[in-house]
């Protein structure tokens, strides 16, 4: 499982606006990543749980119908080691960011809207990290 | 000697009423107001008792009292019945030394009672409120100065229940008003974080068409050059847009005083850097030639997130009033002073003297440069964001002569935030 993580190029990403999902998508296709887009908290689950494809970074939306944010990081941490290590980097459009502190240590949160470039770059280091941690 | 001796107790008594005077004035209820007053009727003329009445609609309402012995607390009686009732109908006092005697006292409630004389004065004298009972156990004519005392004393008390009643309302509206300003920002709040999300599925679709535009095209013709300058017209507006939403929801937070900072400790020049680095491709699209003076950390605590937005609100104006001309940022510490100064200086236009104070005022706007747009809440909000931090901002600019802005800050300003600390 740990090698599985380790040459991971495949992020997850949830977010409920569809538009904004496929842009992401795209903006990080177009560098050379694997995405598997997800509309809500209990699907993102759902994936993980099957665990055939598990990803090296999970960017995640706050503000969410069915399950928001805040629920699927719980219920992530519940998840066994291989799901629950798996680094968070939160996008969010709140400004506050004192409410972050309810996600459990998180590897790095960007604010919508966002830079292109700091998407890029933020997902370039939180996945090397994370592999480089193995 | 009489003459001394009743000069002495007067003025014991004046002082006395000038010490009940100042209570009253402080009187928060009406419960506190008519405790003042019931022991201060009878300590002011030595009467054997008081009473502290309050008109009730057709009703006189002995609410309270202080005496030798039992007299009619709490009972009720019709205005036309007791002598309370009858000074407040003729809107004066009354004097009288045996009660057996006057007509106007109804003797049977009095039987029981240790009462042969009494004085009742009004409270408030146009229509008044209620009434101030004197009473005594043994035939006593009231002295003149007792009288007046006993007014004096009526009077500051309508006074004081003016004042309790004035107090209760504005609490009242200021609560309502709270509640609506709560709703407004809650709205605001709501809509704003809302409005983000087309903003940054715009922004991000821009940017990604953008930058393919830029890798794939090997030639640059007229078409795809035309095709480039509308992608940076697009994301120049969506950056406005951007920036509008963010002053409506800060303007929905600044009311006033009342902004909660949430403070940490962080490197104020290695903000500053990051800022300006997040601000420099919109100013050198402008051309203003940017030259930083810093280098030196400066750690202290402070909200990092609102000195973002202050340090953004300064850079924006340099590009949206001096485009085209330099602009000089420097950042120092003043060790003596505990503080940190940020100048941000342009070559612009300038602002003459007698709009300098204006300017930090809402919606309050100089002649924009063209295709920017703004609700003139800019350096408002930078003022109120410097100020909750103990901080100031200065300017120093002549007209045609550019812009200094200069922002002062403590160092520490406040204790170190646990979940935020209200201002």
């Amino acid at each position: 499982m740990n090698a599985q993580v380790a040459k991971s190029n495949h992020i997850l990403v949830i977010d409920d606006s569809s538009d904004l999902l496929v842009l992401i998508q795209l903006a990080l296709q177009n560098e050379g990543f694997r995405v598997t887009p997800v509309e809500n908290g209990k699907d993102a689950l759902a994936f993980l749980e099957t665990r055939a494809d598990l990803p090296g970074l999970i960017l995640l939306d706050l503000m969410m119908p069915v399950m928001d944010g805040y629920q699927f990081r719980r219920e992530q941490l519940k998840m066994g080691p291989d799901i629950a290590q798996i680094p968070v980097v939160v996008m969010t459009a709140n400004y506050d960011l004192t409410s972050l502190k309810h996600l459990n240590v998180i590897d790095g949160y960007i604010r919508k809207p966002m830079e292109l470039d700091d998407l890029i770059s933020v997902v370039q280091t939180r996945l090397k990290d994370h592999s480089a941690s193995i | 000697m009489v003459y001394p001796k009743s000069e002495n107790k007067l003025s014991i008594m004046t002082q006395s009423l000038v010490q009940i005077i100042q209570k009253l004035s402080l009187a928060q209820t009406l419960a506190d107001v008519i405790e003042i007053t019931r022991k201060a009727a009878r300590k002011l003329t030595g009467a054997d008792g008081a009473t502290f009445i309050l008109r009730d609609g057709h009703l006189c309402h002995y609410i309270d009292e202080d005496a030798i012995a039992p007299l009619w607390k709490g009972m009720k009686f019709p205005l036309q019945t007791c002598i309370s009732g009858w000074t407040i109908l003729n809107q004066k006092e009354a004097v009288i030394e045996d009660i057996y005697t006057d007509p106007r006292v109804p003797v049977d409630a009095y039987r029981p009672t240790f009462v042969k004389s009494l004085v009742m004065v009004p409270i408030r004298e146009k229509h008044p409120i209620g009434a101030i009972g004197n009473y005594w156990a043994s035939s006593h004519k009231a002295t003149e100065e007792e009288l007046e005392l006993l007014k004096a004393l009526a009077n500051s008390t309508a006074i004081a229940i003016k004042n309790v009643q004035l107090m209760a309302a504005l609490k009242k509206a200021n609560s309502e008003l709270e509640h609506s300003i709560q709703l407004r920002d809650e709205f605001l709040s709501i809509a704003s974080h809302e409005l983000r999300t087309p903003i940054a599925t715009l922004k991000l679709q821009l940017q990604i068409t953008e930058r393919r535009l830029k890798s794939e095209l090997a030639e640059v013709s007229p078409a795809v050059r035309d095709t480039q300058d509308c992608f940076k017209i697009s994301l120049r507006q969506i950056s406005n847009l951007h920036r509008m939403v963010d002053q409506l929801l800060d303007l929905s937070r600044i009311r006033l005083d009342r902004v909660e900072l949430c403070y940490s400790r962080f490197d104020f020049t290695e903000l500053v850097s990051e800022i300006l680095d997040q601000h420099m491709s919109e100013l050198i699209a402008v051309g203003c030639a940017v030259e930083r003076d810093f280098s030196a950390p400066i750690i202290g605590d402070w909200d990092r997130m609102r000195l973002e937005q202050v340090i953004g609100n300064l850079l924006t104006n340099v590009v949206k009033y001096a485009p085209g001309l330099p602009v000089q940022i420097s950042v120092t510490e003043d060790e003596e002073k505990k503080s940190v100064q940020l100048s941000v200086k342009d070559h612009g236009p300038g602002i003459a003297k007698e709009d300098q104070d204006r300017i930090f005022e809402r919606f309050e706007r100089a002649n924009l440069a063209p295709n920017t747009g703004g609700m003139g809440l800019g350096l408002y909000i930078a003022h109120q964001l410097v100020k909750s931090h103990n901080g100031k901002i200065t300017l120093k600019s002549e007209k045609g002569n550019g812009a200094q802005f200069i922002v002062d800050l403590p160092v520490r300003p406040a204790l170190s935030c646990a979940g935020g600390m209200t201002t």
